[in-house]
């Protein structure tokens, strides 16, 4: 077969080939969806892992201070609020923040984020009295 | 059938729907892919290194698993290495925006493994990569001109980075800015459409939350403004000493015999496990840590130890060929660094000043000037990942400080710079020709005369002789070598009694690639010895003719 019998495509194979297009299109946005509901699961598992950690950090800061080994408590009560916060806690968060402040009342960081989850909780007697410190 | 031309404009009116509903389409998966991909890097991570690692895992993990990367990179992904923003940025000017479908998908693999397992790099250029590799083969897949197909790559990249940072605005200038080179490009409307639709999808699952809390900093007393400039200036020196860092330990990985490119990842990653033994605060994208320097929870001397061994590692981790990104890095060395200024400033200086975490901010963006070099996207970059407007102005000054010093002392850019020793010479904003001036492509010689470099150098200095220019090209077509002059060869043949070869006295000379304008052509020709080699952008070792004073008078008057 020569290429030159080959007819030029007119505007019907155009027409075609936009029909393909768009069910090629269709596809694509299938996959789209799929892949949102497939990352949004991913996603949860991730939060759900972070909350673990969180509560784990937490529980590590209480031993630490059991045994009297304050700046370990800290940092990880930090870690533990940080973590809750990403997660998207706020209440464990804030938690967590009352707890730095019970060791350290004047900590900046702490009085901070402890607003800001107050805040989104919708106590703004509390937020107001943390902002203000 | 008859085609009425009402007929072709409905269609192409068509093309263009179908173009914009594409957009949307791979904003969203772009978008999508960014947000698997940092949660897959969390997954991995976590499953490897647990909540507090044990010393042997810190050092295992990191080298048994970079073992694995390093075949996968060597043999199965082998143009996947690095951050990927400069691969797209060659991918977008130089190969029509073609990036083959194993690439993003190797990116995936690779970006997930290196990064989870401890390697000191960022996830967000890994992610412009992978948007703009599933961009670019949905249109192929989808038959689109090779116009928009390349049009797709910038905005598969901007779908991504704003869901990799949660950063709308950010993610379009760094597409117009970094990706495509021109801040006015026609390409603004899909880019801000992928976008926005990215960023919405990506806030649906993961919420609207910041990349990082901060409290509202903002400048407590005008003086405050010297201090920002003094750490401005601080941040320009920390991007100079990791930009020229990088590139002189990628060199020196370069050098290694070709057979050890396959271990060559797992060399990083035993350094890397070492690092980790020592702090491992510095582990894979660190944000976590970013986020302490920020609310002020660091001493100062912590975060300046951070800030060296982040510096060190992140130049290991890259240089050693795994792949990962250097936005993530060069965020986190700056917030060490800035905190660390940060403290010492409130201490010592005569005004009231800030908190330490202000400093934190800024140092981020300082650094992302220095070391991305796109100013506009740094300083919205940093605004929108903390959300916090209250900073901008220090942002700004600090920001232009440390561009200017970083563009003073590494004219080029690190990203070019990469590509640079991998043969690959991008075309800048200041040497691109406008869409109507005559280029080196339109005058040049496309028969050029070589010198065989196997020639010994009495018989060249016979040849030399009968020749009219002083200076000849070494080399063949497909691999010029550079040129030698007229006075190198009569030296040496005179020395030597002229035995050696030609290649010998090869030095790498100056060049023009065929789109430079005419005004570029004329300033190299005169640095030259009277030949310029026009070789590709691709391969800068590939010939594609001369150009003499002679050519450049008889061919441009036509």
């Amino acid at each position: 077969v020569s290429l030159e019998n080959v007819p030029s495509p007119n505007e019907t194979a155009r027409t075609a080939f936009l029909h393909r297009e768009i069910l090629q299109l269709a596809v694509l946005i299938v996959a789209a969806v799929l892949l949102f509901f497939g990352t949004r699961a991913v996603a949860a598992s991730n939060r759900r892992m972070r909350l673990r950690d969180a509560a784990e950090w937490s529980e590590r800061g209480e031993r630490a201070l059991a045994a009297a080994r304050l700046d370990e408590g800290l940092y990880d009560f930090r870690r533990a609020a940080a973590l809750f916060r990403q997660a998207g806690d706020c209440g464990n968060a804030l938690d967590q923040f009352q707890r730095v402040l019970r060791l350290r009342p004047q900590d900046a960081a702490a009085l901070a984020g402890a607003g800001a989850c107050a805040f989104q909780l919708g106590q703004y007697d509390l937020a107001r009295r943390y902002q203000t410190r | 059938m008859n085609a009425s031309p009402s007929t072709a404009q409905q269609l192409r009116v068509r093309e263009h729907h179908l173009f914009l509903v594409l957009t949307i389409v791979i904003g969203i998966i772009a978008g999508l892919t960014a947000v698997l991909f940092s949660v897959a890097i969390a997954q991995v991570s976590h499953r490897l290194f647990g909540l507090a690692p044990s010393p042997a895992r810190l050092l295992a993990v990191p080298l048994l698993v970079s073992i694995v990367t390093g075949i996968l990179l060597a043999k199965v992904f082998p143009d996947v290495r690095g951050s990927g923003v400069p691969q797209t940025e060659a991918a977008y000017h130089l190969a029509g925006g073609a990036i083959p479908a194993r690439v993003p998908i190797g990116k995936f693999i690779t970006g997930v493994l290196c990064i989870g397992s401890g390697h000191s790099m960022g996830r967000e250029g890994p992610s412009v990569q992978i948007g703009a590799g599933l961009a670019s083969v949905a249109g192929r897949w989808l038959g689109l001109s090779p116009q928009r197909i390349r049009d797709l790559v910038p905005v598969g990249a901007a779908g991504a980075l704003a869901a990799a940072f949660n950063t709308p605005v950010a993610a379009v200038l760094f597409a117009l800015e970094e990706i495509i080179g021109d801040m006015n490009a026609p390409l603004i409307g899909s880019t801000v459409v992928a976008s926005v639709a990215s960023v919405i999808v990506e806030r649906s699952i993961l919420g609207n939350e910041p990349l990082f809390h901060v409290p509202t900093y903002r400048l407590v007393h005008p003086a405050e403004l010297a201090a920002y400039a003094v750490l401005g200036i601080i941040g320009g020196i920390a991007s100079l000493l990791f930009c020229k860092g990088l590139l002189a330990t990628r060199t020196l990985f370069r050098r290694l015999p070709p057979a050890t490119q396959i271990l060559q990842p797992a060399i990083g990653g035993l350094i890397i496990g070492a690092i980790l033994l020592y702090s491992p605060a510095i582990m894979g994208v660190g944000y976590d840590w970013v986020d302490q320097a920020l609310n002020g929870g660091l001493l100062w001397k912590t975060m300046l130890v951070l800030c060296v061994l982040k510096l060190v590692a992140t130049i290991v981790s890259y240089a050693s060929g795994n792949a990962g990104g250097i936005f993530a890095p060069s965020l986190y060395i700056g917030a060490m660094a800035g905190g660390a200024v940060g403290v010492i400033v409130h201490r010592f200086a005569p005004f009231p000043t800030g908190d330490p975490g202000a400093y934190a901010l800024v140092g981020m963006g300082t650094l992302f000037a220095g070391i991305i070099r796109a100013p506009m996207t740094s300083v919205f970059m940093i605004f929108e990942i903390t959300q916090d407007y209250q900073i901008l102005v220090p942002l700004m000054v600090a920001n232009l400080l440390s561009f200017v010093i970083s563009r003073r002392f590494q004219p080029i850019p690190v990203y070019h710079a990469l590509l640079l020793q991998d043969g690959i010479h991008l075309p800048s904003p200041a040497t691109r020709a406008p869409n109507t001036a005559r280029t080196a492509g339109h005058i040049m010689d496309a028969e050029a005369e070589l010198v065989s470099p196997d020639l010994s150098i009495e018989a060249a200095w016979q040849w030399a002789q009968d020749q009219r220019w002083p200076t000849y090209l070494v080399g063949t077509r497909d691999h010029l070598l550079g040129t030698v002059t007229r006075e190198q060869l009569r030296d040496a043949s005179a020395l030597a009694g002229g035995s050696a070869l030609v290649s010998s006295l090869v030095s790498e000379g100056i060049h023009v690639h065929p789109d430079h304008p005419l005004d570029v052509v004329i300033d190299r020709l005169s640095q030259s010895g009277g030949v310029l080699p026009v070789v590709s952008r691709a391969d800068v070792h590939r010939l594609e003719g001369m150009i003499t004073a002679d050519t450049l008078v008889r061919r441009s008057s036509r």
